[in-house]
């Protein structure tokens, strides 16, 4: 029925996709221009190529900020607001992409921590008198991708953020040519990739036989009957498999340790923050998208469903996430590496709330996870500006490097001390009160067990954590030459951990704010 | 207010030291003596006007503040509060109550008038909360109280109070600080850190003596472990970094299992609370699986402070190694968070697995452990601060049996203990500390003569060896022998009524009994080791007697010794009446809930 007012109603939503595509655009825009620096520029122009890409991620910003999450037309499912899409039979509109509360937070959280990445950059030996734009424009085109992740409602649309996200990223990690190590980190990067997102499609493309529809919020709809059940079991697991590799959780954490440790410092930061914080925002709308009552546990009264059985597959591999994380993390000491596999023990923190989850259990169940993923902000970031800064400043990226920066760096130091004692998560942190948080949602979800597993492995942490503590502040210094840096980055690392302990003293309102971001 | 005085004046003072001139050691060491003793002062005062009758309980504080937040509560939330109240909070002694207010159905239905309303939900819980709160058991003798919302969002608030358990201790915390922030005065490496690391650790120390909400406790309680890591980490001897580590790991691990415990009692039963004094009350509505999980896991975190077989391994890595200062801080005040947070946390909360047969058993079988195997392990050391680090553990395990019990002497001579020996082990450490600095050596067999040498030293080392001891007329005998009286008056003393069917049985008792005869050999034996018989070096003969900073760290304690030896009534007086309360309580919740 193409009638008049089926045209003038989809002229209408090309616009209002447009426009809920608009910090999108702006970032597309930008990879373009970034590119084009580099071809008209004469000489090595690092401080421009970087000023260019933060005024374009600021503009972002600031769209993302107006961003209306609420349709500005009708004819939307209740509640949703979703963009490039089609109209349904019953004259509702379903799209590719949401414009909700919950992909807006994690994409602001996607472009903060790429506006952190760039004075890290600046700071970065190998990056300098280089010509920079092409990194820059990876950098904002794997924060495409990322911002395409927290959005997508489709598994078309799944898959393509995913892979975005991906190709950018393998190519920034192996940037430094003639870096073996990169090269190396960058091919495994790539290698481990492909796996992962073969093994995904194959699992989506299962699903999508048994629903017949790409659309997530569709998937509840699967008929799991008999065979078919065991069989929607294996494409779960299989998909699984993809979310897990960018979260970098068990049991596709394989690549997270040699790839933080080849890439360039201040990737390895964005990494280890935004692409993590990606991989759980689709992750979190793809599970939450089978809905309840595809799986009932229990019998009678105390009987509960759990969106298709996910909640024992999801407490596994949190459990096993933080335990292998922290024990292969007590033998490193390359702060890199440890710092990868202390990323993958804090994907098992993370998936420990999201098995928590449930699909009545509103929009307050988000919010433990969401904070905790603003502390990680904070101290994954701050603790990697400061190795970013050490090793540009002595050339180590070792812990033996790192003997006796107190009376070298008292400043850097302290603030890597808040950030390590914030991931070890003891109060008065952040990262106390993200994981107290975490465990009051699980121990209210019945997941004792869990939280308990989650108790063990902080206090094996403590031991890496504070090797690092040891060697700073309790072991001499072979060099004593003092560690000097620009009064511009001590700011910036300045800003980075106070928070952490603000936020530790007086989390309330912080907290309160991240309630907002839910997924309805 | 003076115990938010007493808790953060070392905070403050913290950041006044980190701001002087680095260089400046003895503006540093002054200054933190001043602030060590401005911080005693508020202490001092609290502990005079405590036994005061006319003071303000903390049910009187907790009842209006309940009245404030009535007050201040929006119309739909002071309708379900005041029908909450017409069914009986207004009769506050009444223990029936306790139980009317936790039946979930009448809850439910005052809680439909607020629902919904956020404001109005959270008056209404608070003004629940501490409407249990100022009935339960041990707030009649809790003072001092101080309220405040922290952080609303999650129902934490700053509840401060103390009473006759733990006041005696924060007396103890504040005047050990004062010495041994004088007794530093040798410490030349790094000065400006340590005396600022250390009055951090006074603030964590005093907060888990005074604080009365979980959260709020667990805050200050891993407070301590930080300055206490690096304390020892950068001070110690030799192998410091290990015995750091070891420590921060063992504590860390007790430490985790507790904050499970402790989030799976907020949400137990739909209470949502970390309020310690609203936990008690409803404690008795517990169910019997439930509480022995709760005990065991906060166990756990207890036992590895105080330190209890077989956690105890910590204890001498760290006592080894630690500074002097930090050792007599480690055994006078740090272990006593353990056995506080049994006393405080582990039966209150959990009074009916406290109670059971199993764990009666079970408490007073690692107690006798403790203090056989300490007492023999003492004996067989070389090192003098071993030694007396080993004295610690079997010293700690007296307080143990005398739990066990559950006696009125037994549970007295269980505190009394605690503090006498915060007292002892303070001033053996500061002993062996004395002898450290001269000799830079610690081997029992390569003394001798000391006596003669320094006789007035020697004089303090009696007393302090002596009161270890548990020698009649000084504070250790007290404590021993009235732990020894009560657990073997377990099997005889009337159980009617209260919920404890099979007592502690006598053949414990009788197996702790050798303890004694081998706390006397050890520290005999060390004491004339160390100091009887002729100089076994030369350079021993050239040591001066006590320098007037020792002396000044010594007297005090040896002043205490010797009172509360002759005199225990000051302590016992103090004390016994919350003793008497929490004893009450424990020993018939389980059957009155």
């Amino acid at each position: 029925m193409m009638d008049a007012a089926y045209f003038t109603r989809a002229r209408e939503l090309i616009g209002e996709s447009m426009g809920g595509f608009a910090p999108e655009l702006v970032l597309s825009l930008l990879v373009i221009v970034l590119l084009m620096h580099d071809l008209f520029t004469r000489g090595a122009r690092p401080e421009r190529a970087a000023a260019i890409a933060g005024i374009g991620l600021v503009i972002c910003g600031a769209l993302l900020w107006m961003q209306s999450t609420e349709p500005p037309t009708a004819g939307h499912l209740e509640g949703s607001h979703e963009i490039f899409g089609w109209l349904t039979g019953d004259g509702n509109h379903m799209g590719m992409l949401a414009i909700d509360a919950f992909a807006k937070f994690f994409k602001a959280f996607v472009l903060l921590g790429t506006l952190v990445t760039i004075p890290m950059c600046l700071v970065h030996p190998a990056f300098a008198n280089r010509r920079m734009g092409e990194f820059y424009a990876l950098l904002v085109a794997a924060t495409l991708g990322m911002f395409l992740m927290a959005s997508a409602t489709n598994l078309l649309m799944v898959y393509m953020g995913i892979e975005f996200a991906s190709m950018a990223s393998y190519l920034a990690v192996a940037f430094v040519k003639r870096d073996r190590k990169g090269s190396e980190a960058g091919l495994k990067y790539v290698i481990y990739g492909s796996v992962a997102s073969g093994i995904m499609i194959y699992g989506l493309s299962l699903i999508y036989g048994m629903t017949g529809s790409l659309h997530i919020s569709d998937l509840a709809n699967a008929d799991v009957t008999g065979a078919q059940g065991s069989a929607l079991a294996v494409a779960g697991v299989l998909a699984f498999a993809g979310f897990a590799y960018k979260m970098a959780a068990f049991p596709m954490h394989f690549w997270c340790p040699d790839v933080y440790e080849g890439s360039p410092v201040p990737f390895t930061a964005y990494l280890s923050v935004t692409s993590k914080a990606a991989g759980f925002a689709v992750f979190i709308r793809f599970m939450m998208g089978f809905g309840d009552g595809a799986l009932t546990v229990g019998e009678g009264d105390g009987a509960y469903s759990v969106a298709f059985g996910w909640q024992g597959l999801v407490a596994g591999a949190a459990a096993l996430s933080m335990t292998v994380g922290n024990l292969a993390a007590l033998w490193q000491t390359n702060l890199k590496r440890l710092l990868a596999y202390s990323s993958i023990a804090h994907a098992g923190y993370l998936l420990m709330g999201v098995a928590a989850f449930s699909e009545g259990g509103g929009a307050e169940q988000y919010a433990p996870v969401l904070f905790y993923f603003v502390a990680y902000f904070f101290m994954n970031l701050g603790a990697f500006f400061v190795v970013t800064l050490v090793a540009a400043r002595t050339g180590s990226e070792d812990i033996a490097g790192y003997r006796g920066l107190i009376t070298r760096a008292p400043f850097l130091c302290v603030c890597l001390v808040f950030c390590l004692v914030s991931l070890l998560g003891i109060p008065p942190t952040m990262g106390f009160i993200g994981k107290l948080e975490l465990f009051k949602l699980v121990i209210d979800r019945g997941l004792v067990w869990l939280a308990v597993v989650a108790g063990i492995n902080t206090a094996v942490s403590a031991y890496y954590y504070f090797k690092i503590v040891k060697a700073m502040c309790l072991d001499a210094a072979e060099d004593e030459a003092p560690v000097r840096v620009h009064a511009s980055s001590m700011a910036l690392v300045g800003l980075l951990s106070l928070p952490i302990l603000i936020f530790g003293i007086l989390p309330g309102h912080l907290y309160e704010f991240t309630r907002q971001f839910g997924l309805f | 207010m003076l115990l938010t005085l007493s808790i953060f004046i070392p905070m403050l003072g913290m950041v006044v030291v980190l701001l002087l001139p680095k260089d400046n050691h003895n503006l540093i060491r002054w200054t933190s003596v001043g602030i060590a003793v401005a911080t005693f002062i508020p202490i001092v005062v609290l502990t005079m006007g405590y036994t005061d009758p006319d003071g303000e309980s903390a049910a009187d504080t907790l009842l209006a503040e309940r009245e404030r937040v009535i007050a201040e509560a929006p119309e739909a939330a002071r309708a379900a509060i005041l029908a909450l109240t017409a069914e009986g909070v207004a009769e506050a002694n009444d223990p029936g109550t306790m139980s009317d207010l936790a039946a979930d159905d009448e809850r439910a239905a005052h809680w439909s008038l607020v629902k919904g309303d956020r404001e109005a939900e959270a008056a209404y819980h608070e003004a629940w909360e501490l409407a249990i709160a100022a009935q339960a058991a041990i707030s009649q003798n809790l003072k001092y109280v101080e309220y405040g919302n922290w952080i609303p969002t999650f129902n934490i608030n700053y509840i401060l109070g103390v009473d006759g358990l733990s006041l005696p201790l924060i007396f103890l915390s504040g005047l050990l600080f004062i010495l041994c922030f004088v007794y530093s005065f040798n410490i030349t490496k790094g000065v400006k850190a340590y005396y600022a690391l250390f009055l951090l650790l006074e603030t964590g120390l005093i907060g888990v003596f005074a604080a009365l909400d979980f959260f709020l406790f667990y805050v200050f309680w891993e407070i301590v472990l930080l300055p206490m890591y690096f304390l020892i980490g950068y001070w110690g001897g030799p192998n410091r970094i290990y015995a750091a580590i070891k420590f921060f790991i063992y504590t860390l691990v007790g430490s985790v299992v507790m904050l499970v415990a402790m989030l799976a009692l907020y949400w137990q039963g739909g209470y949502d609370t970390f309020n310690l004094l609203t936990l008690i009350g409803m404690s008795g509505n517990f169910d019997a699986t439930f509480q022995m999980w709760i005990f065991m896991a906060l166990f756990l975190g207890f036992a590895i402070k105080v330190p209890v077989f077989p956690f105890h391994t910590w204890l001498p890595d760290a006592h080894v190694q630690a500074p002097t200062a930090v050792s007599v801080i480690l055994a006078g005040v740090l272990l006593k968070m353990g056995g506080y947070g049994f006393f405080r946390f582990s039966y209150t909360l959990a009074p009916e697995a406290g109670t059971s047969e199993f764990m009666v058993m079970f408490i007073g079988l690692l107690g006798l452990i403790n203090i056989v195997y300490g007492a023999l392990c003492a004996m067989a050391q070389t090192d003098f601060k071993s030694l007396v680090a080993y004295s610690s553990v079997s010293h700690m395990g007296f307080v143990l049996l005398g739990l066990a019990a559950f006696t009125p002497e037994g549970i007295m001579g269980s505190v009394f203990q605690m503090f006498s020996h915060g007292v002892s082990s303070a001033m053996m450490f500061l002993l062996v500390g004395v002898l450290y600095d001269r000799a830079h050596h610690r081997d029992l067999n390569k003394f001798g003569g000391i006596g003669l040498q320094m006789p007035y030293y020697t004089g303090f080392a009696i007393i302090g060896f002596f009161t270890s001891l548990g020698l009649p007329g000084l504070a250790g005998f007290i404590g021993e022998m009235s732990v020894f009286m009560g657990s073997l008056n377990a099997e005889g003393f009337d159980w009617s009524g209260t919920s404890l069917y099979a007592p502690l049985p006598r053949w414990v008792v009788y197996a702790a009994l050798p303890g004694v005869v081998l706390t006397a050999g050890y520290i005999l034996w060390a004491v004339q080791r160390v100091y009887m018989g002729e100089a076994k070096k030369e350079e021993y003969k050239t040591y001066s007697d006590l320098s007037g900073r020792e002396v000044f760290s010594l007297v005090p304690l040896a002043a205490m010794c010797i009172v509360l030896g002759v005199w225990p009534r000051v302590l016992i007086d103090f004390m016994n009446p919350t003793l008497d309360v929490l004893r009450e309580f424990i020993t018939t919740a389980g059957i009155g809930g």
